[in-house]
């Protein structure tokens, strides 16, 4: 495995140094490895703020380091990110899966979009609005026309 | 206050959903409301493997309702958490009598079922209540004297393009011996309200009720429609094509005393029961499909002692997906049988009444919505 480092930069110009075999799990990382001349502080992540770049390379540098070869391996692993995704509050758990797309990392997107299809499944229709930052645009009368027609989605 | 999620990371979270949950979240806003009956969402959202942890199964015990019962973690016996959802079809579709319904199969997300006394055939899809009753076949008087008839149902490819065969077997007159058939499709889904007949001639004599899906194609066991050759088959009707082809039946051993046997799918491959008189039950698998040398012996376990395993039909003994455990569906008790160590644990079926049978097919939960000229909606509630 090459040990070769690479240094990446946040929007707030934190500098993060991990193996190149960490960093290139990010498709966009990867590419901008091989096609961009890298700034001399490293490579800039314009959209990502430290905070969040901490915890996907967290999530990248256990993921590099494990590849699962049995089904005690792959359970550890499962356990791990369980671990990782309790630690985070809602707001972490969006920034993330918006840091995920533009990284393109596929696990890390999947992970997380499970994670918020877990908490919404629970939920009633009020609280994902909040959740989500979204304002209702039904009428009251279409509102309960909708609600209506599936009833039993919501008993 | 979390950030706004554009649309795509919203359709890859909903992707995730229950059926339940998305069509709960449709009156949250009216984007969300379009994305949910989006056709490439339902593309994405039907075409992801499900390797949820949870099982659904569809039991008819002949009472008004049909029921879906929905096994959180049936493979652990310590955490196994079940509700159960009745489909009022009975209402829905009004004088479908409950006495004579069975349950013809179940294919990608829908399942169908017919009444011999009304001769009404309905698909559903038994988590958003979508479903369409066919219209009956009218042909049938011009054929010749009515023998038997058999029902198919599958779908040429994943969640898309479903269809519903009926085959008439019938005699020029009351003495012959000589059968003939004629085989009806229907699809499922469009706007046609009639019956299409098969052109193509049908050779093979299929049993009732023996239906199981690979690939969506609907396989029963069979026989030759007349002639010397009275060897078993496994007769395929191949959706896609609208044609009917034999796949080879593993060799009988005239020595060994077997009951009965059925045909089963393990873990995509078909197989075969053979249910012997002394209580052990050989599973064969066809391993490469159509290929008769493939046929191999792959385990055999000891029937469990909670019924007998020779008043069971078809759709009562079969593998859950993806797994080695059986379901055997007794007259009045489902059981999850581990033949590995012979473990097993009964799963209860709501409002069986105690002189009544029952029968399960397992479901897969999809979002395929039905809006042909036939379509309504079953009533979905809790028992």
């Amino acid at each position: 495995m090459s040990t070769k480092k690479i240094t990446l930069l946040s929007s707030d110009r934190e500098q993060f140094i991990v193996d190149e075999a960490v960093a290139i799990q990010s498709q966009t990382i990867k590419n901008l490895i091989e096609d961009t001349v890298p700034d001399e502080d490293g490579i800039p992540l314009p959209v990502v703020h430290s905070r969040i770049l901490a915890k996907v390379t967290e999530y990248l540098t256990k993921h590099a380091n494990y590849k699962p070869h049995n089904d005690a391996a792959k359970e550890e692993l499962k356990n791990w990110d369980v671990k990782f995704l309790g630690k985070l509050d809602n707001n972490t758990l969006f920034d993330l899966i918006l840091a995920a797309n533009y990284l393109d990392i596929k696990g890390l997107l999947d992970l997380t979009c499970q994670a918020v299809a877990d908490l919404m499944k629970g939920m009633s229709v009020e609280e994902v609005r909040k959740l989500f930052n979204i304002e209702n645009d039904f009428t009251p009368e279409e509102e309960e026309a909708v609600r209506k027609e599936n009833q039993w989605a919501f008993d | 206050m979390a950030a706004k999620l554009p649309q795509d990371m919203i359709f890859n979270i909903f992707s995730w959903l229950p059926v339940r949950a998305l069509y709960r979240f449709r009156c949250v806003c009216k984007s969300w409301q379009s994305l949910v009956s989006d056709p490439c969402f339902i593309k994405t959202y039907n075409d992801q493997s499900n390797d949820s942890q949870s099982l659904s199964l569809i039991v008819n015990n002949y009472g008004p309702y049909l029921h879906r019962l929905d096994v959180i973690n049936p493979f652990v016996a310590s955490n196994k958490d079940i509700t159960s959802i009745s489909l009022d079809i009975q209402s829905s579709f009004n004088g479908v009598s409950a006495s004579q319904r069975h349950l013809i199969g179940s294919c990608y997300g829908l399942i169908c079922f017919h009444d011999h006394a009304l001769d009404v055939c309905c698909v559903l899809n038994p988590f958003t209540g979508d479903s369409e009753k066919l219209p009956t076949v009218e042909e049938l008087a011009d054929l010749g004297h009515f023998y038997s008839c058999v029902w198919g149902f599958g779908s040429s490819s994943k969640a898309e393009d479903f269809k519903v065969l009926k085959i008439v077997y019938f005699r020029s007159d009351w003495h012959s011996s000589d059968k003939q058939a004629a085989a009806f499709i229907h699809t499922v889904n469009s706007n046609s309200s009639s019956w299409r007949r098969i052109v193509e001639p049908i050779d093979y004599y299929i049993y009732p009720d023996t239906q199981i899906v690979v690939d969506g194609n609907p396989h029963w066991r069979g026989t030759y429609l007349n002639g010397q050759d009275i060897s078993l088959k496994i007769v395929v009707f191949n959706v896609a094509e609208e044609r009917f082809l034999e796949l080879p039946y593993p060799d009988h051993f005239e020595d060994e005393k077997y009951t009965v046997e059925f045909m089963g799918v393990l873990r995509g491959s078909i197989c075969i029961f053979r249910c012997f008189y002394s209580g052990v039950v050989e599973v064969w698998v066809m391993e490469e499909y159509g290929v008769k040398e493939s046929w191999k012996r792959i385990f055999s376990f000891a029937e469990p002692k909670l019924g007998n395993l020779t008043r069971i039909r078809q759709k009562n003994l079969w593998f859950l997906p993806n797994s080695d455990i059986l379901l055997v569906a007794y007259d009045k008790q489902i059981v999850l049988y581990d033949p590995s160590n012979g473990c097993f644990q009964e799963i209860a079926v709501p409002n069986t009444r105690s002189e009544s049978r029952i029968e399960v097919v397992d479901c897969t939960e999809k979002l395929v919505l039905l809006k042909g000229r036939n379509a309504s909606k079953v009533r979905i509630g809790s028992v």
